[in-house]
């Protein structure tokens, strides 16, 4: 009976060991850290708007230009006549040192007394965002038509700026 | 048939033991404690793991689109959608994982995780690792794992840092 008793008590042992065995797994855990830098939206104002001028239309077509740096030409039968001209001018910022792309359409329509009239755009501006801001400008060729009526034509035409 | 029936005694009082046991934390502990020490020992070794580098998504730009950011377990950086990439500082997390030698183990990573900064929020997702499990920890007991994931960011989020963590488990197999 004594001998039966040990049997009884190895055995009992050896289920108790398993029943702790299955319930020390080891496991472990960590709480890690993740971090982004967003950085400021790319933002875009005009600073002046882009001005033809004063022009004296003819019996001849002609064009009046602007160019990139503000400077002003005419050909065919119009006449420069003074006036207000620039360069349409725009301020750009965003995050320092990252690059920018600008988005202006191929012409925009000025309207006014008489017929519309079109005016081509060029434009400069894109790159690298030194210290976080860039300048550039929009010029055009506006073409005047034959006894193109009097008065003030204006248009409007949207620039859009965009990290690349 | 006698000894059928002292059999079956025999079999019923260790069940019985067996249950007294099961039933008593405290005789458990003890008989584990005096008979079983050493055995007991081997099993109770522990598995640990370590951060050893945080996960970085270094710089990007949200737009009028959104978009994801990913930082892929071998530290390479993409982008999706509306977000920019910026460059600067992107690493994957790396962590360290310690054990018994030879063991193999399974590293569980979340399924989601927010970063917030500046009032905005993004949300990470699609965590991946390198090695993938099961993990075995060699003879030295050790193994380093890389991991990644992909943030995914809404519209003109405020500028900021944007922060936050994320729980990775490790068992033992």
């Amino acid at each position: 009976m004594v001998i039966n008793m040990n049997k009884i008590g190895v055995l009992g042992a050896a289920v108790a060991a398993m029943l702790v065995a299955g319930q020390a797994q080891a496991a472990d855990s960590v709480n890690a850290g993740a971090s982004v830098e967003i950085a400021a939206p790319v933002s875009i104002t005009q600073d002046t708007a882009l001005a033809f001028g004063a022009i004296g239309p003819s019996l001849v077509a002609g064009t009046v230009t602007i160019a990139l740096g503000g400077g002003q030409s005419v050909t065919g039968g119009v006449s420069a006549l003074g006036g207000t001209t620039a360069a349409g001018a725009f301020s750009v910022t965003g995050a320092s040192g990252a690059t920018y792309g600008v988005t202006v359409p191929a012409s925009v329509s000025l309207t006014g007394p008489g017929a519309p009239m079109l005016a081509t755009l060029t434009h400069d501006g894109g790159g690298t965002l030194t210290g976080g801001t860039d300048t550039f400008n929009v010029g055009g060729t506006l073409a005047v038509g034959v006894s193109q009526a009097a008065g003030s034509y204006t248009g409007t035409y949207t620039v859009s700026v965009n990290y690349q | 048939m006698t000894r059928t029936c002292a059999l079956f005694r025999r079999v019923y009082a260790v069940a019985l033991l067996a249950a007294a046991f099961v039933l008593s934390p405290s005789l458990v502990g003890g008989m584990v404690g005096h008979v079983l020490s050493g055995w007991g020992q081997a099993q109770a070794q522990s598995v640990n793991i370590t951060e050893r580098r945080e996960l970085n998504f270094g710089k990007v730009a949200t737009s009028s689109a959104p978009g994801t950011v990913t930082i892929s377990p071998s530290g390479g950086k993409s982008t999706t959608g509306g977000v920019i990439d910026l460059g600067k500082n992107h690493r994957e997390a790396r962590f360290r994982i310690t054990g018994p030698d030879d063991a193999t183990v399974i590293v569980t990573l979340p399924t989601t995780a927010t970063v917030t900064g500046g009032g905005g929020s993004g949300t990470l997702s699609n965590f991946v690792m390198d090695p993938p499990n099961p993990i075995n920890l060699g003879r030295r007991g050790r193994a380093n794992i890389t991991v990644g994931a992909t943030l995914n960011l809404g519209t003109n989020l405020p500028a900021a840092d944007y922060t936050g963590n994320f729980t990775v488990y490790v068992d033992i197999q």
